[in-house]
């Protein structure tokens, strides 16, 4: 569609048709929305922070520690490798929009694909951790406060997971099927939906450092080493480009 | 494939015999269906004895008699409509879908159970998913999610260039599917929430007749009481009070813009019927079973036991709110976009009018506080459903937990129902005495301000729940802060009045009504805010009082004001004044006699919630009399809604017809023809100037396309629009 109209007569339109629209903001309509849905989802994880901190800061004095009610209990090494691979999975699709802008259709849905198979690992071992709380270590929903409110954030964000999921199936069948351009108008629904993938791996960045990591600062002890080098590892990943004399990374 | 055009429907004319079979074999279908699924569920023990056979058929047993008759009738709409009506999308098709949704639902859950070795049917998980199975199947009938599944497939979506579903071009069948016009949707939802209006003013009126006598003598006992006042709060504040402000705002507010829709149409229907789908699940509490625990279903009362306990209407609010409020959001992302991105060239934030930044801030508030109250209900339901622990302090829970989280929504919650309110009385009061707004820029910054202070006072809702006293005094003091931008917007208003010529016509006389009403609560809200008063009026009337006054008298009288005032634009006609006269003063004599002596009983004592007041009665008899002054009250008003509904639907038909512009006003939706065509304008409006320079010798808002000096002032308006950016793709 034209940019600028360049006189009136553009703007008439004939009765079955809208007039184009001259857009009063920089951004895309579609970006937009999804910022502000990603902020009411942020309200939505914001509810149920909310009632942890109440609990655990409000909460009554002699009920035992969430150390001693979730924290132990909690599969720590399985949970900091599964972060990584979330993370990773945020590179992947990173690379993928560089491909997306080099016009590499290959490498599109190379880095998609590999995305999608990071997240559902995520998930599968999310819902194994899962298992093994309700069956071995008899943590469940109903246990406890602490375990209610631990049950609820990692499940809200492991449905917040799936629907990602979706939303990266629907990206790479559309890429299958010859979408996406390099022109910026041809590529919005991308941007948009991976910025929305970026948006789960970071809850999952306060989800890990808020519920699994305190009451767990000493016994993550060897797991600590693997996060911090892990993280390090996929920032230097991310850097490559850079390194390698291929300038700053595209955006 | 491609999308079906719509062409005239031939309706296959029903033969006697077919409707009586339609209806037999729908009745045994779901009788026999129903039959088995008990027995398989293990609710059933079947003997075969004439007992069995009577509950089989529906002849005694109530859910037995509910689902034969269901069965009978969707058996009847079957053979009327013809197989014709259940081939496309429509509102036929997404009503069978419902009954197939919540089955499949049922069955999927009762299977994955079953697996598990847990007991098949349970209340609890069986009737959540079966109602989010029922809406997703209910949608797929309208056709709601067919766009963004081709979209998902890669397939093009065709039905934007033939724009078959946009429109009201054949007339009333036009909303009753998946129409994405912002004037049809908006129409909808008016239609659908004075709907909903008349079923909670029913039942305040039921309420009401109880109260006038001390004793319990209108309802039964005082659960049923409970249920009529729940039922009153909860339609009233979300199935009237914010979707209205939907409606309006829907219909006006994007040829106020100057553009030709919203930017999400599509969610825009779809946020739509979502809402229509949540309110019958909420008065699906009325039949199903009860909902007692009041509008602000505080935990422990509304979370503990199971469903069973508490009962299954419980469910239904949890279920109906996740709906509606998920409507809202979507409804509220759609409006902040489109007043970001979709202005007309010229339009600068400080040139709309002030329906618009109400509008802008209430949307807001909402796409940020309504996930609050979501979580909150989602805790209960887990509560409920799930045997979590939030709010049960046995296992560490914490009640008041519940509290901070809900009314850190329920608080933003009033100044939703309010901020479009406050813009559209500026757009009125501007017009109707014809005179600039006393500082516009005071005006659009208050409201900004007002919805940010909303956030920062909601636990003086809690002064006396037993939470941390040190939080009551900061709570006090931003409350009573949030009185100075309100102030500044009732003396702006006042200013503005000022030596103006003011026409008192009947939206005028809804904005003066409203000017002293909700002056009224306001002042008692300032004196709530204090902690040593609130603490011996808290739940009393005096609340009662005074949230009715801001509601009644401050939200639903911007309401009427804003329907009187764009009643001609949506419908092409004028109302009849007389009657539009007799309905406020109905309704402005009306609501004070019924909530003014209730800041005396309030101080009296007189607890909210209750049916029975003998004790008090017994000490201050005058409390008996001031209750049957109320009862008559409430009656004047229903008397007021009853003359507005018949106001509303003659003049609609035959009332004279108005023209494009009967209040000669500057605002862009005056500009163009009454109703507004298919895309607004027939070509993109160029704004100019101030929204409300009345009286200002040679002041012009907006220039439609076509008129002299259009061309000029729009290559100016477009060197200072920035750089295009990509248009959406599709």
């Amino acid at each position: 569609m034209a940019s600028h109209a360049a006189t009136a007569a553009d703007l008439h339109h004939d009765e079955e048709h809208p007039p184009p629209v001259i857009w009063s903001a920089k951004t895309p309509i579609n970006l937009m929305g999804m910022f502000f849905f990603i902020g009411s989802e942020i309200a939505l994880f914001g509810s149920f922070f909310m009632s942890y901190f109440f609990l655990r800061v409000a909460g009554e004095a002699d009920y035992s520690s969430w150390a001693h009610q979730v924290g132990d209990l909690l599969p720590m090494n399985v949970v900091t490798f599964n972060s990584l691979i979330l993370f990773s999975s945020s590179v992947t699709i990173h690379y993928a929009e560089i491909s997306l802008l080099r016009g590499s259709r290959f490498g599109m849905k190379l880095w998609l694909a590999l995305t999608i198979l990071l997240g559902a690992v995520f998930l599968g071992i999310q819902i194994t951790e899962y298992a093994d709380l309700v069956k071995h270590e008899s943590l469940g929903p109903s246990t406890s406060s602490y375990s209610s409110v631990f049950f609820s954030l990692t499940g809200i964000h492991g449905s917040h997971v799936l629907v990602g999921l979706i939303l990266l199936s629907v990206m790479l069948i559309r890429t299958m099927r010859g979408h996406y351009g390099t022109e910026a108008h041809q590529h919005v629904g991308f941007r948009t939906m991976s910025i929305y993938w970026h948006f789960v791996d970071l809850v999952w960045v306060f989800v890990f450092g808020l519920l699994y990591v305190p009451g767990n600062w000493d016994r993550w002890g060897s797991d600590k080493a693997i996060f911090f080098g892990g993280a390090a590892v996929i920032i230097l990943l991310l850097n490559l480009p850079r390194f390698i004399g291929k300038g700053a990374p595209k955006h | 494939m491609t999308a079906p055009v719509r062409t005239e429907t031939t309706g296959m004319p029903m033969r006697p015999g077919a409707g009586i079979l339609g209806i037999v074999g729908g009745w045994v279908f779901a009788a026999v269906v129903l039959t088995l699924f008990r027995i398989w569920s293990g609710g059933l023990d079947w003997n075969g004895s004439s007992a069995d056979w009577k509950a089989a058929l529906g002849l005694t047993g109530g859910d037995f008699l509910l689902v034969s008759l269901a069965g009978a009738v969707l058996g009847l709409l079957l053979t009327i409509a013809g197989r014709d009506a259940f081939r496309r999308h429509g509102l036929l098709r997404a009503l069978a879908m419902i009954g197939v949704g919540y089955a499949v639902g049922a069955a999927l859950t009762m299977l994955v159970r079953t697996a598990f070795g847990l007991v098949p049917y349970s209340d609890g998980p069986v009737i959540v998913f079966g109602i989010v199975t029922a809406y997703a199947f209910y949608i797929a009938g309208m056709g709601g999610w067919q766009s963004w599944f081709w979209y998902a497939k890669g397939d093009p979506t065709p039905e934007h260039e033939d724009h078959s579903n946009h429109g009201a071009r054949r007339g009333w069948r036009d909303y009753f599917i998946f129409n994405t016009d912002h004037k049809v949707i908006g129409l909808q939802y008016l239609v659908a929430v004075f709907f909903f209006m008349l079923v909670g003013g029913a039942m305040a009126e039921a309420v009401r007749a109880e109260l006038a006598n001390p004793e319990l003598q209108f309802f039964a006992d005082g659960s049923q009481y409970n249920q009529a006042m729940s039922l009153h709060g909860v339609i009233m504040l979300f199935l009237f009070i914010i979707p209205v402000f939907a409606g309006l705002a829907n219909y006006v507010i994007p040829i106020m813009l100057g553009a030709p829709d919203m930017a999400y149409p599509r969610l825009n229907a779809l946020s739509f019927w979502t809402f229509v789908f949540g309110g019958c699940v909420f008065l699906a509490s009325i039949p199903i079973g009860t909902f007692e625990a009041g509008w602000t279903n505080y935990a422990t009362l509304s979370s503990s036991g199971g469903p069973a306990e508490v009962g299954l209407g419980q469910l239904m609010w949890l279920m109906g709110i996740q709906l509606v409020g998920a409507s809202s959001i979507m409804t509220a992302i759609n409006f902040i976009v489109t007043i970001v991105a979709m202005r007309a060239p010229g339009m600068t934030m400080w040139r709309m009018p002030l329906f618009v930044w109400g509008n802008l801030t209430q949307a807001l508030l909402i796409t940020f506080g309504t996930p609050f109250v979501a979580g909150s209900q989602f805790m209960v339901l887990f509560d409920l459903v799930m045997g979590t622990n939030f709010f049960n302090s046995m296992l560490g829970g914490d009640p008041i937990s519940y509290q901070h989280i809900f009314w850190f929504y329920s608080h933003p919650a009033v100044y939703i129902m309010i901020l479009p309110g406050f813009g559209l009385i500026t757009d009125v009061i501007t017009t109707h005495a014809r005179k600039p707004a006393f500082g516009y820029r005071a005006l659009a910054i208050s409201t900004i301000g007002i919805g940010f202070l909303g956030f920062t006072v909601w636990a003086h809702h809690m002064f006396t729940s037993g939470m941390a006293p040190w939080l009551r005094l900061p709570m006090m003091i931003l409350t009573m802060l949030i009185a100075v931008p309100t102030g500044i917007k009732v003396l702006g208003w006042t200013a503005t009045l000022w030596k103006a010529k003011i026409h008192m016509t009947v939206p005028m006389l809804w904005a003066l009504g409203f000017l002293f009403t909700f002056t009224c609560g306001g002042l008692t809200g300032v004196m709530l805010a204090a902690v040593p008063f609130d603490i011996h009026v808290q739940d009393t009337y005096f609340v009662v009082a005074h949230f009715h006054y801001v509601l009644f008298g401050g939200s639903v009288m911007t309401v009427f004001a804003g329907i009187y005032h764009w009643f001609p634009k949506m419908t092409g006609r004028m109302f009849d004044p007389g009657l539009g006269k007799l309905h406020f003063w109905l309704m402005f004599i009306g609501s004070n006699v019924t909530f003014f002596p209730m800041h005396w009983l309030g101080t009296l004592g007189m607890p909210r919630r209750i049916a029975d007041y003998q004790e008090l009665a017994a000490n201050y008899p005058s409390v008996h009399g001031w209750n049957a002054v109320i009862t008559i009250g409430a009656l004047m008003q229903g008397l007021g809604f009853v003359v507005f509904l018949y106001n509303m639907s003659t003049s609609w038909r035959r009332g004279p017809l108005a023209g494009n512009n009967p209040w000669r006003s500057h605002t862009l939706e005056w500009q163009v023809t009454s109703p507004p065509p298919l895309f607004n304008f027939h070509g993109t409006p160029v704004v100019v100037g101030a929204p409300y320079d009345y009286g200002l010798p040679g002041a012009k808002h907006a220039l439609l396309h076509g008129e002299p000096g259009y061309d000029e002032a729009l290559a100016e308006a477009l060197k200072r629009r920035p750089a295009a950016p990509a248009p959406a793709a599709h």
